[in-house]
């Protein structure tokens, strides 16, 4: 179906510099799926995007570039558009900023439809209608009224693939189409796309990072490094017995070792301790004022040395736990104790004081930290605060000191955030959080801005600080292998609740909570033998919003198990087994266990 | 299927009703809290003028003191401060802007009923052709990015922003006035547009500059964003994905530019009416302030203020219109 040879992209103003996409040659069939993998900056989505002459940068494309039979290379824009939308259509990663603002979502469906198919406005509507039920958008007769940032970012994904399939196109292209979104929803679209691919026997291109993936969907995968093709062959020759080196480092990347983790020390005294904590932000609703409770009822304690993981879906409250946890917001009810004290008690000028055992790592390396400091200020400026008692040298020679301890060369200290990579962006974030030596280090999602590999040397980094100090970890993360790895104990958050505590090798092996159990589910494989028949058994659903949390047990709307108790009561939280707390009024018991 | 899209239709039009129903209640939010702000301007604008030295009998050549003392009772300025200020605003309240303390024989209503016209006919039809001209000017340059007239749009407008409009007033009036013959080189006659074009043309000159440079970077931004290129990869042609995905958030700056715009024109106009010799509002602000003629320049702080005011709602409720998002921040 799609036949690309030698494809060579050199942007224009880079043509010294090594070409974006140099030589690469491969083929997508009828009715299959090709994975396209690689780091970011492999050329994946670029080669893609130049073969359909889409890039948004002045460059050369060279090469040959078939679909069924006719070259798309050099075709006048015109010709372009009716083949673009109508036989091949394209998914792209971001779906907050991938629909435009202010069209509705049934517009925008329909628009291609009129465009390629000539249909009038009302066959349009009725066909966009279809589509959005066939994408199975719950509720399709009002989303189509609505528009993009009214829905959830799963709804919206669906919304971009409805489009793309508008014209029963021949080929699909997917461009990192889960990336954005929670695991669950990953699953959910995953489903979609597999149940799509068996119905229409349309060519796919899938383009990821993520060879979890790639393994539900794909027939054959092709790896991609710096724009050349590394090896490509069946999903199963790819994943399961890579010949090439780089793929192998990939893979492992991805699989690590786990259970690795051991405690360093029991937990004696706690580092820090939250009780009955209760966050909630006023949310303005025309004339209305309400509270959208982010968090409520939390108990946790984190023991000196130990890592404390905690999982669970975008706006569940995670955030906000990191936030409530350095007291940085103060919660609306519930006491907060750090090392046995409580910081409201505090006196500012203690309270500082006692800040520097409590740092904390951001999401975003590049944004969190200054653009205009170099390194070298960005990491000392924890000593500047906290140890007065150092001279200029002596702070220079612990920040060379903890440079070298994170991995990164002197020769950066003059650099600043943009000249650097996210991940070593990412390591002078943990430098200037470690460099006071703290007893909690907390970690608001360390890792998703990276690549798999540079998620493995920091997650690698953190586990080996942990050992060496004895700091205690708060690490907070959407991906849940990368918690199974580093993490003690494991807390499993439902919009705002708590549904589970449990140590992390009994949790992935047991679940109790049925929340749990569909999370460990969710997880791409990367092994092209089980994941298929995983994703044939993902459920649907998506937590409901904040503001209308409903009554009783709030995970009962998608539950497998819930009845009329789940709606009356709220479950309490109790003590399931040894170690191990949940929040489900059908608990199972420890024989279930063994299953 | 006729009969399964019909509860379609009234749903979706019962939706959007709700919407713009909650859109006219944030309208109303806005006039209302127009009040408070006019209400701050005038107290401070009131004991600012005159607590500021001089008064408006102050003259190279004294009044004699019983005239002085007889004008001052009969405009109530003998009273003491809190008086004056409690009796201006009750006449405000019936809509008495007072009597001018200059020009005796007119009220500073009727100077402003004569004025306004002729500068608010200025005002917008500056605007009109400022926005008329700048948009599809900034429109080209950033659809043919780094070419000719991209390059020329950028020259013409850092020189419109760099020549004062008492240099480009008069050299218009000069060539078309002067030397071509083809327009009046000043004056005003009610009725004739002709009167209206060089000191219309010479207001709107650096607006529609700041206009074409606003709607250049705005277009240029949205270009590159993300939902530009999925609408280019549904393969709808360029001219659509410009004007239909585009163009109306690519108007954003343009619009919270329309605020300051209109504070602006107002400033611009005093010298354009001047060098044109309007009998434009314009002039009442410089004389006024010279003279401290109390009652007009508070008269025209207030008109001055309700325009700024009212441009800057007019300029969220466009937003508003743009942009569904924000539609949905104030409802």
């Amino acid at each position: 179906m799609l036949a690309v040879e030698d494809l060579r992209v050199v942007f224009q103003g880079a043509e010294g510099l090594a070409p974006a996409v140099d030589g690469l040659s491969f083929t997508v069939r009828r009715g299959e799926c090709l994975g396209v993998v690689g780091e970011s900056g492999a050329g994946k989505s670029q080669a893609f995007l130049a073969a359909l002459g889409l890039l948004s940068c002045p460059a050369r494309v060279t090469g040959r570039v078939r679909l069924g039979g006719q070259e798309l290379l050099g075709l006048p824009e015109r010709r372009l558009d009716r083949i673009l939308g109508a036989r091949v259509g394209l998914v792209f990663q971001d779906p907050m900023t991938s629909l435009t603002p202010h069209l509705r979502v049934g517009d925008q469906i329909a628009e291609p439809l009129r465009r390629h198919l000539g249909l009038g406005a009302r066959e349009a509507r009725g066909r966009a209608l279809q589509l959005l039920e066939r994408v199975r958008l719950a509720d399709a007769g009002r989303r189509m009224r609505q528009y993009p940032h009214e829905l959830s970012g799963g709804m919206r994904q669906r919304v971009m693939i409805a489009i793309a399939l508008a014209c029963d196109p021949q080929l699909l292209v997917l461009d990192e189409p889960t990336t954005a979104l929670d695991v669950t929803l990953q699953a959910q679209i995953l489903t979609l796309l597999a149940d799509l691919k068996r119905e229409r026997g349309m060519a796919m291109a899938l383009i990821t990072h993520d060879f979890g993936v790639v393994a539900g969907l794909a027939e054959r995968v092709a790896v991609l490094r710096a724009g050349r093709l590394i090896e490509q062959g069946s999903a199963a020759e790819v994943l399961k017995a890579p010949r090439d080196p780089y793929t192998r480092q990939l893979l492992h990347a991805l699989a690590g070792h786990s259970g690795e983790a051991a405690r360093v020390s029991a937990p004696d005294g706690a580092a820090l301790a939250l009780c009955g904590i209760r966050v909630s932000f006023p949310v303005a609703r025309g004339w209305r004022r309400q509270a959208l409770r982010a968090l409520d009822a939390i108990d946790l304690t984190l023991g000196a040395g130990e890592a404390l993981g905690v999982v669970g879906e975008s706006g569940c409250g995670k955030s906000t736990l990191t936030r409530a946890a350095l007291y940085l917001i103060r919660p609306e009810a519930g006491t907060v104790l750090w090392m046995g004290r409580s910081p409201a008690a505090l006196p500012g000028g203690q309270l500082r004081r006692l800040r520097r055992e409590l740092q904390i790592v951001f999401q975003d390396p590049l944004a969190s930290l200054d653009p205009h400091l170099t390194v070298e200020r960005l990491v000392a400026e924890p000593l500047e605060i906290h140890r007065p008692d150092l001279d200029a040298r002596g702070r220079l020679e612990q920040v060379c000191r903890m440079l070298e301890r994170v991995g990164l060369d002197r020769t950066l200290l003059t650099r600043r955030p943009h000249e650097l990579s996210g991940g070593q962006c990412q390591r002078v974030g943990i430098a200037r959080a470690m460099i006071l030596k703290p007893r909690v280090l907390v970690c608001d999602e360390p890792l998703s801005a990276l690549d798999a590999p540079t998620q493995a040397q920091v997650l690698a980094l953190l586990a080996e600080l942990r050992r060496e100090q004895g700091t205690s970890l708060l690490f907070v993360s959407h991906d849940l292998s990368s918690v199974r790895r580093l993490c003690d104990r494991v807390l499993v958050l439902y919009l705002g609740r708590m549904a589970e505590l449990a140590p992390a090798q009994a949790l992935f092996t047991a679940p109790h909570h049925p929340y749990t159990r569909e999370l460990l589910a969710a997880i791409a494989v990367a092994d092209p033998d089980i994941q298929p028949a995983r994703l044939a058994q993902v459920r649907l659903g998506e937590p409901p919003s904040a503001l209308e949390v409903p009554r009783g047990c709030a995970f009962r709307m998608r539950c497998p198990q819930a009845t009329s108790l789940c709606a009356e009561r709220v479950p309490d939280w109790r003590r399931s087994a040894e170690d191990r707390w949940v929040a489900c009024h059908h608990l199972r018991g420890p024989a279930d266990d063994m299953l | 299927m006729q009969r399964r899209r019909a509860p379609v239709k009234s749903l979706r039009n019962a939706y959007a009703s709700g919407k713009a129903f909650l859109m006219l209640g944030y309208a109303a939010r806005r006039i209302a809290g127009i009040v408070p702000v006019l209400l701050i301007l005038i107290t401070v604008s009131f004991f600012v003028v005159r607590l500021a030295p001089g008064g408006p009998f102050d003259q190279a050549r004294p009044l004699p003191p019983r005239i002085r003392a007889e004008l001052e009772h009969l405009y109530g300025l003998n009273q003491p401060l809190p008086v004056q200020y409690w009796q201006y605003l009750e006449g405000l309240a019936h809509g008495d802007l007072g009597p001018s303390l200059q020009m005796r024989d007119d009220t500073v209503a009727g100077l402003i009923a004569q004025g306004l016209p002729v500068s608010l006919t200025l005002g917008l039809s500056a605007l009109a052709l400022a926005l008329l001209t700048g948009v599809p000017l900034g429109l080209w340059a950033a659809l043919g990015r780094g070419g000719v007239l991209d390059r020329a749009v950028t020259v013409f407008a850092a020189v419109s922003l760099a020549l004062p409009s008492f240099v480009t007033g008069p050299f218009l009036a000069l060539a078309f006035g002067l030397w071509l013959h083809w327009l009046p080189v000043a004056g005003w006659q009610a009725g004739e547009p002709r009167y209206l074009i060089l000191p219309a043309v010479t207001l709107a000159l650096p607006l529609c500059a700041s206009v074409a440079r606003l709607m250049r970077g705005g277009m240029l931004d949205v270009l590159g964003a993300s939902f530009v290129r999925t609408a280019r990869a549904r393969g709808l042609g360029r001219r659509r994905v410009w004007l239909r995905h585009a163009l109306r958030p690519a108007l954003v700056p343009v619009v919270s530019y329309l605020g300051p715009a209109v504070a602006y024109l107002v400033t611009g106009s005093l010298v354009i009416e001047t060098v044109f010799e309007l009998p434009g509002t314009g002039r009442y602000l410089v004389q006024g302030a010279l003279n401290r003629d109390y009652t007009l320049v508070m008269g025209m702080v207030l008109l001055y203020g309700t325009l700024t005011l009212l441009s800057n709602l007019a300029a969220d409720l466009i937003h508003a219109w743009l942009d569904p998002r924000v539609r949905d921040e104030h409802a």
